[in-house]
C-alpha cells in the first residue's frame, strides 16, 4: 500500500472507530479494521486497473478483461 | 415411530397424482407430519397446516375433473420466510416486527397458479444476511446429520426441509450464495438464475443489485420444474444432446484453498467427466481475487440503506452479528461504492470472456463441509479463516456478475459429508445451464 493510501485509511479508521465508540458500538471496531483492509485493497485494484494500457476509462469494454487460457486438457 | 421421509422426485409423484393413484391430501399430510416429527431442526417458522390441506383437497378435486395444471399440481412446496405469502407474517427470521402482507409475492402466486401446495415458510439466517442460518429469532437451523452443525445458509431451512422430506421443492434467495451454500452443505440442488430473471417483488431485500430468488430441490429435474413454475412458463423441449461438453475450471482463487475432502471429491468428479469424453480446460479469471472486496463494498451499503429505518427504530431486536454487519455499511464512502460498481463491470466482462467457447464453468460450490454452529473460524488447508468469508468465497462472484449458477451433489467426504459442484452458465441462458447440469448429475449419480 502506498504512503498516501495508508494515510487515508488510517485517518478513515480513526474517525470510524471514534464514531462507533460514541454510538456505543465498540464491537464494531475489529470489523472496521477488516473493512479498512478491504477498502485499501479495493482502491489499489481500482488504481491498478486505471493504469493498465487499455484502461484509463471506466468503460468496462476497455477495462482489461481476462483472456481465457487453455492450460491443460484432462 | 415416524414414517421415513418421502424423497421421491416430483416427476414420480406427479405421475401418480395425475392418475389418481396418489392423493394430494395424503402427500401433503405426510410432509406436514415430517415437519412436526423434526421440529428440533427448526426448519420451519410458519407451518400452514390447515391452508395446505384445504389447498390439497381442492387440487385433488380439480385433477379428478380433468383439469391437470402440470407437474407441480398437488405437490407440497415451501418458501423462505422473507417471501410474502398473503395472510402469514413475513418474519425474515428476525425479532424486528414482521410484515403482514395482503398479497402473495409474484413468485408465490405463480407457484399457486401451477397448483403447488404451500406447506409453510422456512427458517433462515436473519434477513438473509449470513451463511449459517444460526442467527435467527426462531432458533438456529440444525443439520439433520449432526444437529451441532449448520446446514448452511441463509436458506438453511429450505435445504433441511428437502433432505427431510418435508416438501418437494422450496424457494430461497441468493445474494452471495444463499441458495447454493445450503444446497452444498445438505447435498441438494440449488439454482441461482440470472440476475432479474425471476421477480423480486414481495421479497424482503438485502441488496437491490445482487438479490436472486431461486428454486431448490433434490434433483436438477425437480429444480427445472420449480423454475418453470416460478418464471411462469415452461422451457422449450430441448433436443437430445449427447455431444461432448466443454468445461472450464477456474483454478486460481477458486481451487486454491479447499478442505481435502472437498478437493478429493471435486477432482474425482472432474475425472469422471473427462473419462466420459468431455473436455476439461483450466482458466484464470483475471482479478477474481478482488471478488470479496468488491462484494463487501456493494452488499454492505445497499443492505445498510435498506435497513436504516428499522436499524434506527429497533436496533436491539437484530441479532448482534447481523446488526454489526449492517452498521458496517454505514461507514463505506460513496466513492468506494462507485469503485466497486466499476470493478463489478470488469469482473462481469471477465466471466463473460471465460465462458466464451465453453458450456459451463466448473468449480466447487463450497470449500468446506458443514461448519459447527457457533464457530467463527474454520481451518481450511492448514489456516484458520472466518467462517463467513470461507462460505461465500466460491459463490459470491456470480452474484456480482449476475451469471446463472447451479449447485449439485458431487460425492461425499471420507466422513460422509456432501460435497457440491457448481456450474456457471451464460447470462440469460439458464435453460442451457440446466441441460448441462442434468447431464453432469446423471454421470455423477451413476
Amino acid at each position: 500500500m502506498n504512503r498516501m493510501l495508508q494515510g487515508q485509511m488510517d485517518a478513515w479508521l480513526r474517525a470510524a472507530s471514534d464514531d462507533a465508540e460514541r454510538r456505543g458500538l465498540p464491537l464494531l471496531k475489529p470489523l472496521l479494521e477488516t473493512l479498512a483492509r478491504s477498502t485499501a485493497a479495493l482502491r489499489e485494484a481500482d488504481r491498478a486497473l486505471r493504469e493498465r494500457p487499455a484502461g484509463g476509462s471506466m468503460d468496462p469494454a476497455t477495462l482489461g478483461p481476462s483472456t481465457p487460457r487453455t492450460e491443460t486438457t484432462e | 415411530m415416524t414414517a421415513a421421509p418421502d424423497l421421491r422426485s416430483i416427476a414420480d409423484v406427479a405421475v401418480q397424482i395425475r392418475s389418481g393413484a396418489l392423493s394430494p391430501v395424503d402427500l401433503t399430510r405426510a410432509c406436514l407430519d415430517r415437519i412436526e416429527a423434526r421440529r428440533d431442526l427448526n426448519a420451519f417458522i410458519t407451518v400452514m397446516r390447515d391452508a395446505a390441506l384445504a389447498a390439497a383437497a381442492a387440487a385433488g378435486r380439480e385433477i379428478a375433473t380433468g383439469h391437470y395444471r402440470g407437474p407441480l399440481h398437488g405437490v407440497p412446496v415451501s418458501v423462505k420466510d422473507l417471501i410474502d405469502v398473503a395472510g402469514t407474517p413475513t418474519t425474515s427470521g428476525s425479532a424486528v416486527p414482521p410484515g403482514h402482507p395482503a398479497h402473495d409475492a409474484p413468485i408465490v402466486a405463480r407457484l399457486r397458479d401451477a397448483g403447488a401446495i404451500l406447506v409453510g415458510k422456512t427458517n433462515l439466517h436473519e434477513f438473509a444476511f449470513g451463511t449459517t442460518s444460526e442467527e435467527s429469532a426462531f432458533g438456529p437451523v440444525r443439520h439433520p446429520r449432526d444437529p451441532r452443525r449448520s446446514p448452511g445458509g441463509s436458506s438453511g431451512g429450505s435445504a433441511v426441509a428437502l433432505i427431510e422430506g418435508m416438501c418437494f421443492a422450496s424457494v430461497g434467495t441468493d445474494t452471495g450464495g444463499s441458495v447454493r451454500i445450503p444446497s452444498a452443505v445438505c447435498g441438494t440442488v440449488g439454482l441461482k438464475p440470472s440476475l432479474h430473471e425471476l421477480p423480486s417483488a414481495g421479497i424482503v431485500p438485502l441488496s437491490t443489485t445482487m438479490d436472486h430468488p431461486g428454486p431448490m430441490a433434490r434433483s436438477v429435474a425437480d429444480v427445472a420444474v420449480a423454475f418453470d413454475a416460478l418464471r411462469g412458463r415452461a422451457a422449450r423441449p430441448a433436443a437430445h444432446d449427447s455431444r461432448p461438453l466443454v468445461f472450464r475450471v477456474p483454478e486460481a482463487y477458486f481451487c486454491e484453498r479447499l478442505d481435502p475432502g472437498v478437493r478429493g471429491a471435486f477432482v474425482a468428479a472432474r475425472k469422471r467427466l473427462a473419462g466420459d469424453g468431455h473436455r476439461i480446460e483450466t482458466i484464470t479469471i483475471d482479478e477474481a481475487a478482488r471478488t470479496a472486496d468488491v462484494y463487501l463494498h456493494i452488499v454492505l451499503p445497499e443492505a445498510s440503506w435498506l435497513h436504516s429505518p428499522m436499524l434506527e427504530r429497533y436496533p436491539d431486536r437484530y441479532s448482534p452479528g447481523v446488526r454489526l454487519r449492517l452498521e458496517m455499511g454505514r461507514y463505506i464512502l460513496a466513492e468506494d461504492y462507485v469503485r466497486a460498481l466499476a470493478l463489478r463491470a470488469m469482473l462481469t466482462r471477465a466471466v463473460d470472456v471465460a465462458l466464451d467457447g465453453c458450456d459451463a464453468l466448473l468449480l466447487p460450490t463450497l470449500p468446506i463441509a458443514a461448519p459447527l454452529i457457533g464457530a467463527t473460524t474454520v481451518e481450511v488447508a492448514g489456516r484458520q479463516e472466518p467462517v463467513r468469508a470461507v462460505m461465500l468465497r466460491l459463490t459470491q462472484l456470480f452474484n456480482i456478475t449476475g451469471h446463472p449458477a447451479i449447485a449439485l451433489p458431487a460425492g461425499v467426504t471420507e466422513d460422509g459429508w456432501p460435497v457440491s459442484l457448481q456450474l456457471v452458465g451464460r447470462t440469460n441462458r439458464t435453460d442451457a445451464l440446466l441441460q448441462v447440469a442434468a447431464r453432469v448429475e446423471a454421470r455423477l449419480r451413476a
